[in-house]
């Protein structure tokens, strides 16, 4: 005898399905470090200002998982790069995981930017010349981010560690992350 | 392989070899297709190439739906969007790309245009972003270089914004490659040499990306064996029709390799270069190939050692120590840039293709924001970009 199921009612077991939920909740814990380690390093790396003042003032740059899942939105305003939150529809350049497990190897640094888009992990909606500028100050976030050893592993190339760019990771590390715990998220246009 | 993971993705059918062409019909009726449009360049018509496509139709029982032949020498939405109009006035349902890259990228963006339900290219440029089937798109090649009727990239100008987008979707993959010698004869000596150094350039950066794959390897190395064996001689003896083909199927070997592993710093530059001071991608691919190689070696070590093989052959290959193949290597691309200077006036410098070296930042700032250096085994800031540059000089 056959069990005849309803469309889309495959049994998922509860230890995956909780097992998703945890990293749906990792991801989004992990979106808002890097998010608010980018924005930190953003105030004193002279890289990091250089691409963004190539990026137009109103710009969106958004991380998310196909097809719904946990999203990281970044925008220019005032010059400056703000935390928009996790959702929004509307984006100038999206830069989509295929999967929650290649966004959780990526962003916790077992993956690296480059063999995410080698192994066509993400998909990029927007013009790949920004996304470009998005891959370079990505790097050095995960440089300001990452203790030497992993940082090692996903750049293709690790700059060295000067006493400013400690500086700068002391800053990232002790006030840009901790402070971001206390401002709200600015969502006004 | 690089990783541990690939992807290939190559859903094209291609028909190689003398009297391809003739199977236009079947293959437009295999597809359901009872409108196509054709999309060519005016030289092509004028030299009669266009007049060896039409009369496959005779008697075939199909008829074309449409001819637009004012493709420009770089294809731009306004272009593209013109013939979208043509082709959904003239109720068409296919295409039909005779030509070289341009042609064959204008092809891909009409479909686009008139597939997604989407008049503005722009909001549709990046990474697989096209969602909808696409119409079929039949692609005749006429030069044996760019890859095109192969690849999944189509790069279309916006000139009024002044930007190049690039379109990266497996969706863009054509349906079927006709590849026939009749239509790559009349290739003049110096565009063989040209569009032959961007296949071996597709070939040599697919094998060594980041990409790489032991499917787009497969591809590489047959292109590069097929590339050694005839280019010269093509250059040389142009009307020599096996060769040709030969020519011919090796540029879309490397058109699948890349589409499937990426290229690299040679191509990133050399897109740069074509944008700001107007170098034709081949001849920027055959002053650079030998320079981006030597930028790579360290980390490619391996690589341009096993590519001592297809590049010479296997006499010289055994006879070189396994530490002395990549220089190897890279001194045949040098030879063979040399022999083909000799037979075409192929410039081998950046001096002698006329660019100014006051143009290298520029160059430079745009190819640091290129795609391709993305899969380069190496990280490329604007000073080494800078170096190699003044290296080619
Ligand atoms: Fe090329």
């Amino acid at each position: 005898m056959s069990t005849v199921l309803g469309t889309g009612t495959l049994p998922v077991p509860l230890s995956v399905r909780s097992q998703r939920s945890v990293q749906d909740f990792m991801l989004r814990m992990l979106f808002w470090l890097v998010g608010q380690a980018f924005l930190a390093a953003a105030r004193w790396d002279k890289g990091l200002r250089r691409e963004l003042a190539g990026w137009e003032e109103g710009f969106v740059l958004r991380f998310m998982v196909a097809p719904v899942g946990p999203m990281l939105l970044l925008k220019k305003r005032q010059g400056r790069l703000r935390y928009q939150g996790g959702s929004g529809s509307q984006a100038d350049l999206t830069i989509c995981f295929k999967t929650l497990g290649a966004a959780l190897r990526l962003f916790t640094a077992r993956l690296s930017f480059s063999d995410a888009f080698a192994q066509h992990r993400v998909s990029v909606v927007g013009d790949v010349a920004r996304a470009m500028s998005v891959y370079r100050c990505f790097n050095q976030v995960q440089f300001y981010l990452l203790p030497g050893i992993m940082a090692r592993k996903v750049l293709k190339r690790k700059p060295p560690l000067t006493f400013g760019a400690l500086l700068i990771r002391c800053y990232v590390w002790f006030v840009g992350i901790p402070c971001g715990l206390f401002i709200p998220i600015r969502r006004r246009m | 392989m690089k990783a541990n993971y690939f992807e290939f993705h190559n859903p094209l059918k291609i028909l190689s070899g003398d009297q391809a062409l003739e199977n236009l019909p079947y293959e437009l009726e295999r597809l359901g297709v009872k409108a196509p449009l054709l999309v060519t360049e005016r030289q092509l018509l004028e030299i009669g190439l266009v007049a060896q496509v039409a009369a496959v139709f005779a008697g075939a029982g199909i008829k074309l739906g449409g001819m637009f032949s004012e493709v420009p020498v770089d294809s731009s939405t306004q272009v593209v969007n013109q013939i979208a109009a043509l082709f959904r006035e003239l109720q068409c349902d296919a295409l039909i790309a005779v030509g070289g890259g341009s042609v064959i990228d204008t092809a891909k963006g009409v479909n686009i245009v008139v597939s997604q339900g989407q008049d503005d290219l722009v909001a549709l440029m990046g990474a697989e972003t096209l969602h909808r089937p696409m119409k079929p798109l039949i692609v005749i090649p006429t030069t044996a270089g760019t890859g095109s009727e192969a690849t999944r990239v189509a790069v279309i100008a916006d000139l009024k914004r002044q930007v190049k987008l690039a379109f990266t979707s497996h969706r863009l993959i054509p349906d079927v490659a006709i590849l026939d010698p009749r239509m790559t004869c009349t290739l003049p000596p110096l565009l063989t040499a040209a569009t032959g150094m961007d296949a071996l350039t597709h070939a040599v950066e697919a094998y060594t990306g980041l990409q790489k794959n032991p499917l787009s390897d497969a591809c590489a190395v047959a292109a590069i064996e097929l590339i050694r064996e005839n280019l010269l001689s093509v250059v040389i003896r142009g009307e020599d029709r096996q060769a040709r083909l030969a020519l011919a199927n090796a540029a879309l070997l490397a058109g699948v390799a890349f589409s499937n592993s990426m290229v690299g710093i040679v191509h990133a530059v050399g897109h740069a270069l074509g944008a700001v001071c107007h170098l034709p991608h081949g001849v920027a691919m055959a002053v650079l190939l030998p320079f981006g190689m030597e930028y790579n070696l360290k980390s490619s070590f391996a690589d341009y050692a096993a590519l001592l093989l297809p590049l010479a052959d296997a006499e010289v290959y055994a006879a070189t120590p396994h530490a002395a193949r990549p220089a190897a290597a890279i001194a045949v691309v040098r030879t063979l840039l040399q022999e083909l200077q000799q037979q075409c006036e192929l410039p081998c410098s950046l001096r002698e293709a006329g660019v100014n070296q006051t143009q290298f930042a520029e160059i430079a700032d745009k190819a640091l924001d290129d795609g391709a250096l993305l899969f380069n085994p190496v990280e490329a800031d604007r000073e080494d970009l800078f170096n190699l540059l003044r290296n080619a000089w």
